[in-house]
């Protein structure tokens, strides 16, 4: 059965619990090229990744990242190169337009995982300087946001979503919703 | 009792403080009662606890602690069973 692609981004969830079985690298790489489609503001790809698949660097990560779960085999640390950001496209390339693209590119990833039966995190909560430290990042690398990755061993339920009736108006804005 | 399972714990809970400062307001309360899982786990693990009660306690935490973020209410009620569980054990404590 083909799944759409409206079929995969109502099936990704945000995966907490994960098997033991690891994901190879090809996989990965697969990943990163959805995640390298996304749309970036002024063409800037100041997107960085860095993929862990150290079980001692995964350990080092989880102890400052509260807001991972799970022993995921694999994280991915979406990372921006502010520098490039701004050289390309000056202080509104560096505060905004990287900010956006490595969201937007970690869209894609999770997407792509969803489509391969893999699970996936997206995570804020963790230590910016402590995770730059253990991941030896240069200092115009920031590290945005983290992405578990690997096989559920849960599959948590749906949350509810607002409906798009209530949150969208046509042509203006209508201060009855 | 394992030193590196110690230190996960003390740098969970370091990080977390500081996390706080910038996180959602309810993410303190999951922090904190994340830190009654997490220690009673290494505990257990190194053989310095067993406890029914408490493992049932734990449980509920690990069971009701995602509804932080999608439902509020049965998040605290699930931290309102946890000290009331707590309040059974202290009264009973050696």
């Amino acid at each position: 059965m083909t799944s759409t692609l409206m079929d995969v981004i109502k099936s990704r969830r945000s995966v907490r619990a994960y098997k033991e079985d690891a994901v190879d690298e090809a996989t990965i790489n697969e990943l990163l090229e959805a995640a390298i489609w996304a749309p970036t503001g002024s063409n800037i790809q100041a997107w960085r990744f860095v993929v862990v698949m150290d079980k001692s660097i995964r350990e080092q990560i989880n102890a400052f990242s509260p807001g991972m779960f799970g022993s995921p085999p694999v994280v991915v640390a979406m990372c921006t190169d502010r520098q490039r950001a701004f050289d390309k496209a000056g202080p509104l390339g560096r505060d905004e337009l990287a900010t956006y693209d490595i969201s937007m590119a970690s869209e894609n990833l999770v997407l792509m995982a969803a489509a391969k039966g893999l699970g996936t995190c997206v995570i804020r909560s963790f230590s910016r300087p402590a995770i730059s430290k253990i991941l030896s990042l240069p200092s115009h690398i920031m590290p945005d946001l983290l992405i578990s990755v690997g096989y559920p061993a849960k599959e948590p339920k749906a949350p509810k979503r607002r409906p798009v009736s209530e949150i969208t108006h046509y042509n203006v804005w209508e201060e009855s919703k | 009792m394992n030193w590196g399972d110690v230190l996960d714990v003390f740098s969970f809970m370091a990080v977390s403080a500081r996390g706080c400062v910038e996180e959602p307001r309810m993410y303190g309360p999951l922090r904190l009662i994340d830190s009654v899982s997490r220690w009673y786990q290494v505990l257990k693990k190194n053989g310095l606890v067993a406890d029914d009660r408490m493992e049932a306690l734990v449980e509920l935490i690990e069971r009701e602690k995602y509804n932080v973020m999608t439902d509020e209410k049965a998040f605290i009620a699930m931290l309102d069973a946890v000290v009331s569980g707590l309040v059974d054990l202290q009264r009973t404590k050696p």
